[in-house]
């Protein structure tokens, strides 16, 4: 009895004892980092809420790295022997990672907001740029504006349909594409016009000095209006005819050299009246084209370089017939309709002079005609 | 005393020797109770193949076509990572709480997964739809093409129409391409653009046609 006492009474104390220590030991072990964990991982939730990953992307990878690494720190520091496991290491991590979700986070609201705008504002600016250059496209533009103008008005397109379904970054990207294309068709074509109307003083000069030579002289005179596309009579410095008239392809170039399709601009004179077997082309009146002043040019821009030694001048503009084709076809001369090429060959003779000018009206004008 | 001593040491051993097989089931009953209350396994088949889950709905672009619900999918799984930790820094581990949210996780894949497919379906037949209103259009454009005024203006402005027209349906052949490599969201994009493009087209032929009908 006395013996088993004892053994109960040892037992006890062995079991007392390790308890004790049990306890000592349990108190002793590091705490884990449940709760810089927790905080880590839902600002790390928090930031791809507002799409950090796609806003502010290298950001939000390292803290999803650092978040991964005290993890692993964690499985590792728990894979040690109890008393041995140091959860600094992961807490530091775990904070970090909390803090680079938390920048993420304020670099993609501020990055969303950034490019919002930004794609509000071009696509503001590039509707009214579409506007301009509509306006300017009504002129006939090389086909590689052309080109640039229709990329650019349909990568605008894809830019408003990315942004109206909140797509900002691929929205940002076909807007600055559309930008790009339509800025270029833009100044281009603004180039081209404006140049082309860089004669107008000459060609307004050249309109009165035609009316007031006709009543002056009491004559007939033709003036071509090659912007309008129209070809009008003045006798005694009267208007007393009107005729819709076609054009070389490129009529709005000057006409340089032979073979270009462009009509010349000038003060010319009727030199021969071509029907039947003379004319391919119904009736025909023939002027002096190249005159003086298209020579001197020509040989100019030879001896400059910026035409071929090769290049020749051309000859051979008619105001003639089968016009009405409703586009310009000619290679550099005047198109009528026949029947309007009856009237007109009545009513004129050799010498009457045919003034060929780029517009009679100037550029803000028919701008702000055309915006209206 | 030295013999007293000893005669007591003696006592000692002896009633150790008596006692041993006592002594030895109450260590061995604790240590049982320390064993499967501190022992219990990760269940770490359960959380590969959680895992595994996840990724496989990456895969079929949930993240893109049901962002929301994939995030929190994700979030559970980190959530269910940072308990097992939790659980192994534990003396007294119990992963029971554990498996249960892995079950919770594996049961909600396959929901992501087919709203996934469906959202993504939705897109393309939508696309599709979009693809042949564009053609309807463009058709049509063509006819209203020849019908339209030509004077001085109405050739510049056909011959731009013309180019726009081109570059409308190098746009649907690429839509096309987009459908056929899975890239549904863009080519829903591409389409709506285009589609808008060729109705714009459209208002204008008819509008220049009426104006002159008039």
């Amino acid at each position: 009895m006395r013996k088993l006492l004892k053994g109960i009474l040892i037992a006890g104390i062995i079991v007392v004892v390790g308890g004790v220590t049990s306890i000592i030991a349990i108190n002793m072990k590091p705490d884990p980092p449940v709760v810089e964990m927790d905080q880590a991982r839902l600002a790390l939730a928090a930031a791809r809420n507002i799409k950090a990953e796609t806003y502010a992307r290298e950001t939000f990878e390292q803290a999803r790295l650092l978040y991964d690494s005290a993890m692993a720190c964690w499985n590792r520091e728990n894979s040690k022997f109890f008393l041995n496991r140091d959860f600094s290491g992961v807490i530091q991590m775990a904070k970090l990672s909390e803090q680079t979700s938390a920048l993420a986070a304020e670099l993609s609201l501020k990055s969303s907001s950034t490019i919002e705008a930004t794609v509000k504002t071009k696509l503001k600016y590039l509707s009214k740029l579409v506007d301009e250059v509509n306006v300017l496209s009504r002129f006939p533009l090389s086909p590689r504006i052309m080109d640039r103008l229709a990329k650019g008005k349909l990568a605008l397109s894809e830019g408003q349909a990315a942004f109206a379904q909140d797509m900002l970054v691929q929205s940002n990207l076909k807007v600055t594409e559309a930008e790009t294309h339509l800025e270029v068709a833009h100044k281009e074509a603004y180039k081209v016009i404006n140049n082309y109307f860089g004669h107008y003083n000459t060609w307004k000069s050249w309109k009165e000095q035609t009316i007031r030579e006709s009543k002056q002289k009491k004559i007939t005179s033709i003036l071509v209006d090659k912007f309008a596309g129209k070809c009008y009579v003045y006798k005694n410095g009267q208007l007393t005819n009107e005729f819709d008239a076609e054009l070389g392809k490129n009529w709005i170039g000057d006409k340089r050299q032979k073979g270009d399709r462009a009509t010349p601009e000038g003060l010319y004179k009727v030199v021969d009246k071509k029907e039947g077997h003379r004319t391919k082309y119904y009736k025909a009146l023939l002027i002096n084209y190249p005159n003086d002043e298209d020579k001197k040019q020509f040989n100019a821009e030879i001896a400059n370089g910026t035409l071929s030694k090769k290049s020749k001048i051309g000859g051979l503009i008619e105001i003639h017939g089968d016009g009405g084709k409703g586009t310009d076809w000619t290679d550099g001369c005047v198109a009528l309709t026949n029947s309007d090429m009856d009237k007109i060959y009545k009513l004129v003779q050799n010498g009457t002079p045919v003034t060929i000018i780029g517009s009679a009206v100037s550029l803000d004008v028919i701008l702000n005609d055309k915006k209206q | 005393m030295k013999i007293n001593i000893l005669i007591h040491f003696l006592h000692l051993f002896n009633f150790y020797q008596n006692m041993k097989k006592q002594v030895l089931l109450v260590v061995a009953v604790l240590a049982m109770v320390v064993l499967t209350t501190s022992c219990q396994k990760v269940p770490q088949e359960q959380i590969d193949a959680a895992k595994a889950a996840v990724e496989s709905v990456k895969a079929v672009q949930a993240d893109l076509y049901v962002p929301a619900e994939y995030a929190a999918l994700q979030d559970s799984l980190q959530a269910v990572l940072a308990a097992v930790e939790i659980q192994k820094s534990k003396t007294f581990k119990n992963f029971d709480a554990v498996k249960l949210q892995l079950e919770g996780i594996m049961a909600t894949v396959p929901q992501v997964t087919a709203n996934a497919a469906a959202a993504k379906e939705q897109v393309r037949i939508a696309t599709e739809g979009e693809v042949v209103a564009i053609n309807t259009i463009l058709e049509e454009n063509r006819v209203l093409i020849t019908k339209a005024p030509k004077g001085k203006e109405g050739a510049a402005v056909l011959e731009e129409i013309k180019n726009e027209m081109t570059l409308i349906e190098t746009a649907v052949a690429e839509v096309n391409q987009m459908l056929a490599n899975g890239d549904f969201l863009g080519a829903q994009v591409k389409a709506k653009a285009a589609k808008e493009s060729a109705m714009s087209i459209n208002t204008e032929l008819t509008e220049a046609i009426a104006k002159v009908k008039r």
